[in-house]
């Protein structure tokens, strides 16, 4: 089973757009693949509501990473892509400045089929953590406790 | 043969998108809808294709929303894997005579879990997958369909009961019979759509037998993410296809076939399927052999710019003749027509058919509607009111009347919809009537004779 191969629990969200990736997280349920269980999919009706330190706070709380699936340019509100990947940008300049890993936020477009894609995402994001780990880097909430620290200092 | 009665004011006949958007239009009228499906699930043709032209969004994605609101409306019951057998005028409406066929599999049991598919030892070509891919005897259709419920394809199952064990809501029962039931209607909308001309038709284009000529439908499935082999590969050695070519109006504008007339969608399909795979495969060649581009629609003639721009080529030829070499790699033999009309051979790792499209149904013998010449549904008044058919209250929508690309099947579903919420209305199917009716309709729903 897939939890068994799970050593560290993680904790990844996905924002699923309701109108594509949502339904894509879903295909990947109804084709029986499996991946593991560190990653929440929370089903949004447009990802761009979130401001900045929405993203932040998820960090602060614990969170390990988050995955932003959208509809792409097949969203049905328009402009909210473009405005999406903007606010991005300026969320991962927010993480560098925080000293938080940009490779800990990721946004990508997730359609009603793509399982593959889907699984890719989320198996990525898992090694890329694995990977962090490894440089010793430490998780979000040890970066965090130096943050204080230097913050309180 | 157990016998069951239900009452709705609109019966559509055909699942796929024209007739779910019929669906959904009437039933957001406030009348009461059946959609006969005579597939397992519905989406029809629709659900199956990659992507769509000229905006390049994914159809799935379009059409599963679809397929999931008329599922879950509440004036919308579905019956798929039945067919419709006779209409009768009785009064103002109908009477309809509809066959379930039996699944094999409680459908109110069945919570599509697949367990049974895992059992299963026997092998088949999907037609979901246009042959390309493989399924169980028992197997739920497709991954997106509605209803995700098994079913037992009887005539290749080898009665083995290894999916009765797995079963773990013994939904399986091998003893299911078809069940006829009787639908009081008043008025009928056909959506029954299209089918592609049989690859076996032309002689001259292998018949089938190249095993790397592939029709369009087929190369549809290889470029969706969720295909056959989740990427472009030729069915013969599984090698990456370095040339494609297609040809057009394989089976259009073609009188040794019958079929004299445009299928008015295949220009913009392959303009599509070249797109896609030069996005799939970067160092892909695709040529369309072509007689003439017909970008008639909003946007179609910048699409084929685009195309142009990307450096895939056209060129003016009817493709005589399709063989193949040694390695099977289909050769196409061809006339320049806009140089100097000489003749050549050229070979193709992949050879894609534009083949024609065909009148899905045939009404003769279950509803009064007419068909025209070329076996569509004849609209009697093309010009004022295209929906309406020779029989008055039965209506007609999508490529049920011709052919035509998805959003002039959807016009025409709303459009035809329309006409039938104003015929029903002219004949009472409204108000407290309706109550009564959907109060049969759940009845009917809860005692198992619909799909869910």
């Amino acid at each position: 089973m897939a939890v068994d191969k799970q050593q560290n629990r993680l904790k990844i969200l996905v924002f699923a757009t309701e109108a594509c990736a949502y339904p894509g997280a879903d295909h990947v349920g109804q084709i029986h693949a499996e991946y593991l269980t560190d990653a929440y999919i929370i089903r949004v009706l447009a990802p761009v509501v979130f401001p900045e330190d929405f993203y932040l706070r998820c960090f602060e709380r614990g969170v390990d990473a988050i995955i932003v699936m959208s509809c792409g340019h097949e969203c049905p509100y328009q402009g909210a892509y473009e405005r999406m990947t903007e606010r991005i940008s300026r969320v991962h300049a927010l993480m560098k400045e925080r000293g938080l890993e940009p490779e800990r936020l990721r946004m990508c477009a997730i359609c009603t089929v793509c399982s593959k894609a889907f699984l890719k995402e989320v198996n990525t994001m898992n090694e890329q953590l694995a990977h962090l780990a490894t440089r010793k880097v430490g998780r979000a909430g040890e970066l965090r406790d130096d943050e204080q620290e230097t913050n309180n200092g | 043969m157990s016998k069951k009665r239900i009452m709705v004011d609109g019966l559509v006949i055909g699942g796929g998108i024209a007739g779910l958007q019929a669906a959904l239009d009437l039933a957001d009228q406030g009348h009461s809808v059946l959609v006969v499906e005579k597939e397992p699930s519905i989406g029809g043709k629709m659900i199956a294709l990659s992507k769509v032209f000229p905006t390049l969004d994914c159809s799935s994605c379009i059409c599963t929303p679809r397929m999931a609101a008329a599922a879950h409306h509440q004036n919308i019951t579905l019956m798929t894997y039945s067919e419709v057998k006779e209409t009768r005028r009785v009064g103002n409406g109908f009477e309809a005579t509809v066959l379930q066929k039996p699944r094999y599999v409680n459908a109110n049991d069945c919570t599509g879990c697949r367990l049974c598919e895992y059992a299963c030892p026997v092998n088949l070509p999907h037609e979901f997958e246009g042959n390309l891919g493989a399924r169980r005897a028992i197997y739920v259709p497709f991954s997106t369909a509605i209803p995700q419920v098994a079913l037992v394809d009887i005539d290749n199952c080898i009665l083995c009961g290894l999916c009765e064990k797995a079963c773990p809501t013994k939904a399986i029962d091998f003893l299911q019979e078809p069940e006829e039931i009787t639908v009081e209607v008043g008025a009928i909308i056909l959506a029954t759509g299209y089918d592609l001309s049989p690859v076996e038709a032309k002689e001259q284009y292998g018949q089938g037998r190249l095993r790397n000529v592939l029709s369009a439908l087929q190369v549809e499935r290889l470029l969706a993410p969720h295909g056959p082999y989740g990427r472009v590969l030729r069915p013969s050695d599984g090698k990456i296809p370095d040339t494609v070519a297609y040809v057009q109006c394989a089976g259009s504008r073609d009188q040794t076939l019958g079929v004299p007339y445009c299928s008015r969608v295949c220009c913009m399909y392959a303009i599509k399927q070249a797109m896609l795979l030069s996005g799939a495969l970067p160092l892909v060649e695709v040529t369309i052999y072509y007689m003439d581009i017909r970008a008639f629609g909003k946007a179609f003639e910048q699409f084929y710019q685009n195309a142009k721009a990307m450096g895939i080529q056209f060129i003016k030829a009817k493709v005589a003749k399709i063989t193949e070499d040694e390695e099977q790699n289909p050769i196409v033999r061809i006339e320049m027509m806009e140089e100097d009309g000489h003749v050549e051979e050229r070979t193709h790792d992949m050879v894609v058919l534009s083949p024609g499209i065909l009148p899905g149904w045939d009404p003769a013998g279950v509803v009064l509607a007419e068909t025209a010449k070329d076996g569509f549904i004849r609209c009697v008044q093309q010009e004022l009111s295209p929906s309406r058919t020779s029989e008055e209250g039965v209506f007609v929508a999508g490529t049920a009347a011709g052919p035509k690309d998805i959003p002039d099947s959807i016009l025409e579903a709303g459009a035809a919809a329309m006409e039938a919420a104003i015929y029903l209305r002219q004949n009472g199917y409204v108000g407290q009537e309706r109550e009564v009716r959907e109060s049969t309709l759940r009845e009917a729903a809860l005692a198992g004779g619909s799909g869910r």
